[in-house]
């Protein structure tokens, strides 16, 4: 119970932080908004191509979005040292974890449901004609991000080259959840049945909750001094 | 908006056991030791503290003051030796235990862009403190900020920021309280106030411990002193003004 209650108490306290800076979702919306201006000038696909491309393009923003945001996520924590003073709390440091993990898909989620309709415009696709299914891939490949991304950003938060170590921790792990997005909204798009995304289905499920309780119970080893 | 007055001290109350008949916990280092990789923080640290002693650590800068007091505050763990609570382990302790403890290090815990109640609501929270709004209500009149309760946290001065940072390590009413130079920044009344409020929760019978390199200001509300040097335990006495000189004459040697 104290975990759950320290958990929620830092994921309220991030959206009530982030709703009076909007420093993680300026950062982020603004570079995915690039990114896909810059894709959709350098490729200028046909609508056949778009929809065979999109998925990996669609994915890739979120991927640089995310990385920007996450590098942000221990930023307010590392601040007048506020990581220790959530470290005096009668909780387990996962709660740390699991209250920074809600956060951070939160602001993603938003973040990529915001980037979505920009696509959408950009490479005339209808991404709308499934919503759960689409829903569904977003926060299962955005868990699966956000999960390790969450772990790494603390990692790096306290390190000299903090923007250049998030992404070099991060990146070659997340490629099988990247794969794994990437098939199941091609697929989607392509306007295939969704069954033909099971294994990719299964494989983000089982990334999504080896890596989450992987990093929630490794998380005390790295906030510990 | 007004000007914030300064810290008023905690009612008073019948020194001895606490009210709710709950303990101060003792607290005892074994030989305790902290390297940072070869530089000894500190060495072989013998120390026990009974519940209800208000202690001054005293050394100059890098003595291990601030090593000392982190590690009491579970936020460190020893390289070599033990710390107990109470005869329990540190390790063996269950998170909760971090209920008794109230730490003020050298930065605030506070965020910027909340706040001071904000900050003490999320901390409330933290510690699942039972009616959260009227504590906050009550710890900031203590601390005299009644008035910027909803004043952002970045726009308070140094000495506004130490006051709630005072609030927040007192919100959840620990039993041992552990302050490191907890004066900083601080002007001479609000210094003065601060040490009879920090006497007032010593006479609710919780242990103080405060780290300071000042020996006249320090001294007045303290039970005992300790005196580090080089991470070594080499002063521990009870507060007695006929060992004034001594201590003064050890903590002269030890800054030159």
């Amino acid at each position: 119970m104290d975990t759950l209650r320290v958990a929620a108490a830092l994921f309220r306290k991030d959206l009530l932080a982030e709703r009076r800076t909007k420093d993680v979702s300026t950062s982020i919306l603004l570079f995915g908004f690039t990114v896909a201006v810059a894709f959709t000038f350098a490729f200028e696909p046909t609508a056949e191509e778009a929809r065979k491309i999109a998925g990996g393009l669609l994915w890739l923003a979120f991927l640089f979005s995310a990385i920007l945001g996450l590098s942000r996520a221990f930023a307010r924590e590392t601040a007048n040292d506020c990581l220790r003073g959530l470290r005096m709390a009668p909780a387990d440091p996962g709660a740390i974890y699991l209250g920074k993990l809600a956060s951070n898909v939160l602001f993603l989620v938003l973040a990529e449901v915001v980037l979505l309709p920009v696509f959408g415009i950009f490479f005339n696709l209808s991404l709308w004609d499934r919503p759960g299914w689409l829903f569904l891939i977003l926060l299962l490949g955005t868990w699966g991000l956000a999960s390790l991304g969450t772990m790494f950003s603390a990692v790096s938060a306290n390190t000299r080259m903090q923007e250049l170590m998030l992404p070099l921790l991060l990146l070659p792990l997340t490629v099988p959840v990247l794969i794994a997005a990437i098939e199941c909204t091609t697929i989607l798009l392509e306007g295939r049945p969704m069954t033909d995304a099971h294994l990719w289905f299964r494989l983000l499920v089982g990334f999504d909750i080896i890596f989450t309780v992987l990093c929630w119970l490794l998380f005390s080893y790295v906030v510990e001094e | 908006m007004p000007a914030a007055t300064s810290p008023s001290p905690p009612p008073p109350r019948v020194p001895g056991p606490r009210p709710d008949g709950r303990g101060s916990p003792r607290i005892a280092l074994r030989r305790l030791s902290k390297y940072y990789e070869r530089f000894i923080a500190l060495d072989r640290v013998e120390l026990t503290i009974e519940p209800g002693e208000f202690v001054v650590v005293l050394g100059r800068n890098g003595a291990g003051k601030t090593t000392l007091l982190r590690t009491l505050a579970l936020l460190l763990s020893p390289s070599e030796g033990e710390l107990l609570f109470d005869a329990v382990p540190a390790p063996a302790l269950d998170p909760a235990f971090r209920r008794r403890l109230g730490f003020i290090g050298h930065e605030t815990f506070l965020y910027d862009e909340l706040t001071a109640a904000e900050n003490l609501s999320f901390y409330a929270a933290l510690y699942g403190l039972d009616r959260p709004a009227q504590r906050i209500a009550e710890v900031l009149a203590e601390m005299g900020l009644e008035d910027r309760a909803s004043s952002l946290a970045r726009n308070l001065s140094r000495g506004l920021k130490q006051r709630l940072s005072l609030a927040r390590a007192w919100l959840h009413q620990p039993d041992v309280l552990l302050l490191d130079e907890p004066a900083t920044g601080l002007d001479t009344p609000t210094r003065s106030r601060m040490h009879r409020w920090l006497a007032g929760c010593h006479r609710t019978g919780r242990t103080v411990v405060v780290s300071s390199h000042d020996l006249a200001e320090s001294l007045q509300p303290a039970t005992r002193v300790l005196l580090l040097e080089k991470g070594k335990l080499v002063f521990d006495a009870p507060n007695a003004p006929e060992r004034l000189a001594e201590m003064r004459e050890l903590l002269e040697a030890a800054a030159r």
